[in-house]
């Protein structure tokens, strides 16, 4: 698995006195099994260049290509498909579907895939017990913390079988144990897995946890560190 | 996606909001169920004008000399070769072993007077019997009793036209009448029966008297209409045109609708002012759904750009829409079916009593008792009716689904 993103830009409010320039020339490559955390403070880009990868957004200019297909060549649904099959995110709100249960949010992305239901109900129930949630599969995500609504995400990002997750500032509403647990959980997966996270942070403490750091400024890369 | 996973998800999005979903459920439930109220009422009553025509007066079929129907004196009656074929092909009818009842009559206009007062009315000669077989006249006396051949010139009137004439029973009462010869004639008959229909313009038309009587008064053996009664279920067009066929166009063979043509209207009439109370209320609450679907849409417009970017398909998210406004529909429909059901059961059996409006009602020749009835037809319509617009309205917010990107629709702060 490859990511490529080249002479990738984005633009707000292109054409009045004051652009955005939110995403500006940023160039990356990003190979399997990575643990890459981008750094940067509030206001940097950081949710703007995930969007641009996981193509929930498009950019004003330049490419992002994923194992040799480029995002910005794929029609609407194409690209809503592609991001159902192969990419998994996670957002800082959590973000799961209030009305089901965390096995239901879980099973919910592989029935989109069209996956048989008896299937659907035995990966999900694995993945929560992955996570650490077995017993509290039945739970709707008001009855859970927010550190476990969270770990449902990471399950549910990694029900479809994607080729990487992005996460953006997934730690930023959970407290230290929390964060600690969570960001465990994707280490462990990562190692076990070859499981490919990219994330977003500032919270310190996270990006001892990275392999790879890239700090985010004003939209460009102010350095690239493997540590 | 499977149709019960997508068909879970809006069943509890539905309930989400339950106040809302409430709300929203009682108003189209009470909304229709009013609608079908009014239609099963409007039924009811239509339904008492078409059985008291028939029942104290028409029958199902009515049969004339064409020429009455122009001019209804003793000239136009019908031919004693076309009765005596008649009488032998209405005995004969036969539908799953049961007979018809008809009553021959001698039909003319003319006067009735006590001391001081008069007024016009059709008087009909009838043999009692067959005139009991075939109309209800002898279970709408209020006083006195029917017709019998032993009572010496009896003659039944509708308490309307005894108060009007200041009659009572034994009172007497003068018929005056053009005789065969086209000369006016005057006859004296004893009140033995008053009768009450539902129907004022009955009441007022008509008074009975023996046909023995009538005729010799007349001088005239002749018959001017013959009302026929057929069995339950019976099947009406199919023994009219038979009959038809028989006597080839040298008689009028009518069916009641046609025979008083104001009846067959009033079905109409009432089908289609059911169908604009049906629109009305189908249109306002078209408008009720689409400003909910529009809130829904506005309140979960974060939790859409989610499953956008997750990567559910537009349509679908749409489709999930729509099948939440039609379960609200449904469940609305169901509700409303059941307390419609409910009313049905109850006023279906017992009435209603619209006492008060007697007077209106029976100008119109309907009861003032009424039971509401609902035809199955007339619900489903409705229901499915309710059920097609909600989904059509919920089309308009669901259009807003498509225009919507994910990464803008996450940032809201809803
Ligand atoms: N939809 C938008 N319209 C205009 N400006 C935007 C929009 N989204 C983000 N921005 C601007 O782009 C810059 C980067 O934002 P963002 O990617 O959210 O940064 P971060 O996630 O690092 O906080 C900010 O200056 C922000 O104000
Ligand atoms: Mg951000």
């Amino acid at each position: 698995m490859t990511i490529k993103i080249k002479q990738l830009v984005k633009t707000y409010q292109a054409h009045t006195d004051f652009p955005v320039h939110a995403v500006n020339q940023v160039n990356l490559d990003i190979a399997q099994g990575e643990f890459l955390a981008i750094m940067g403070p509030s206001g940097s880009g950081k949710t703007t260049l995930l969007n641009l990868l996981g193509g929930i957004d498009q950019p004003s200019s330049g490419t992002v290509t994923i194992d040799g297909e480029c995002l910005q060549t794929l029609s609407d649904s194409a690209l809503i498909r592609f991001r159902r099959d192969h990419i998994g995110f996670i957002f800082q709100n959590y973000s799961l579907l209030p009305v089901f249960s965390a096995l239901e949010n879980v099973q919910f992305i592989m029935q989109l895939q069209g996956l048989p239901d008896n299937q659907c109900a035995q990966r999900a129930e694995q993945l929560l017990s992955d996570v650490g949630l077995a017993a509290h599969i039945h739970k709707r995500p008001a009855q859970l913390s927010g550190g476990q609504q969270q770990r449902v995400a990471v399950a549910r990002a990694l029900a479809s079988k994607p080729r990487f997750i992005l996460a953006d500032e997934p730690t930023a509403n959970l407290d230290a144990t929390n964060t600690q647990e969570l960001i465990h959980i994707m280490q462990d997966l990562n190692q076990r897995e070859q499981t490919t996270f990219i994330f977003s942070t500032h919270d310190p403490r996270v990006i001892t946890s990275a392999k790879r750091v890239i700090n985010f400024e004003d939209g460009q890369i102010s350095s690239d560190i493997q540590q | 996606m499977k149709k019960r996973s997508m068909f879970k998800l809006s069943w509890r999005n539905v309930w989400r909001n339950p106040w809302r979903s409430f709300s929203i459920i009682a108003a189209m439930s009470l909304g229709l169920l009013g609608v079908l109220m009014i239609m099963a009422f409007s039924n009811g009553m239509t339904l008492s004008m078409i059985n008291n025509a028939i029942d104290s007066e028409l029958g199902h079929i009515q049969i004339h000399n064409p020429e009455y129907l122009q001019q209804a004196s003793l000239d136009n009656s019908l031919s004693s070769e076309q009765l005596l074929s008649l009488q032998t092909s209405l005995d004969s009818y036969q539908y799953k072993g049961e007979q018809l009842n008809y009553s021959a009559r001698l039909s003319i206009p003319a006067m009735m007077a006590t001391a001081n007062r008069s007024r016009g009315i059709r008087i009909q000669g009838v043999n009692p019997m067959m005139e009991a077989k075939t109309t209800n006249i002898e279970q709408l006396l209020s006083q006195g009793i029917w017709l019998n051949d032993s009572q010496k010139k009896p003659i039944v009137i509708s308490e309307r036209n005894a108060k009007r004439l200041n009659a009572r029973l034994k009172s007497k009462i003068i018929v005056t009448y053009s005789n065969s010869n086209a000369q006016v004639a005057g006859t004296a008959f004893r009140v033995v029966g008053i009768f009450q229909s539902g129907s004022s313009m009955f009441d007022d038309g008509y008074a009975f008297v023996l046909q023995s009587d009538l005729s010799s008064a007349v001088e005239s053996h002749l018959i001017q209409e013959i009302a026929i009664r057929l069995p339950p279920s019976a099947p009406l067009n199919q023994f009219q045109s038979d009959l038809q066929q028989h006597f080839n166009a040298q008689l009028s063979i009518q069916r009641w609708d046609q025979r008083q043509p104001m009846l067959a209207t009033m079905i109409q009439a009432t089908a289609f002012s059911n169908a604009i109370i049906l629109t009305i209320f189908v249109c306002a609450m078209g408008f009720g759904i689409i400003n909910v679907m529009l809130m829904v849409v506005f309140e979960r417009t974060r939790e859409f750009g989610v499953l956008l970017a997750i990567g559910m398909q537009s349509r679908m998210i749409a489709t999930l829409l729509l099948l939440e406004s039609s379960l609200l529909a449904c469940v609305s429909t169901s509700i409303a079916g059941l307390l419609c059901l409910a009313f049905l059961s109850y006023f279906g059996r017992y009435g209603l009593d619209l006492g008060q409006m007697a007077q209106g009602l029976n100008a119109f020749g309907s009861n003032s008792l009424i039971y509401p009835q609902l035809e199955w037809l007339q619900f489903c319509y409705s229901a499915a009716s309710v059920i097609v617009v909600a989904i059509i309205a919920a089309l308009v917010p669901a259009r807003r689904l498509f225009k919507l990107a994910p990464h803008t629709a996450m940032a809201e702060r809803h």
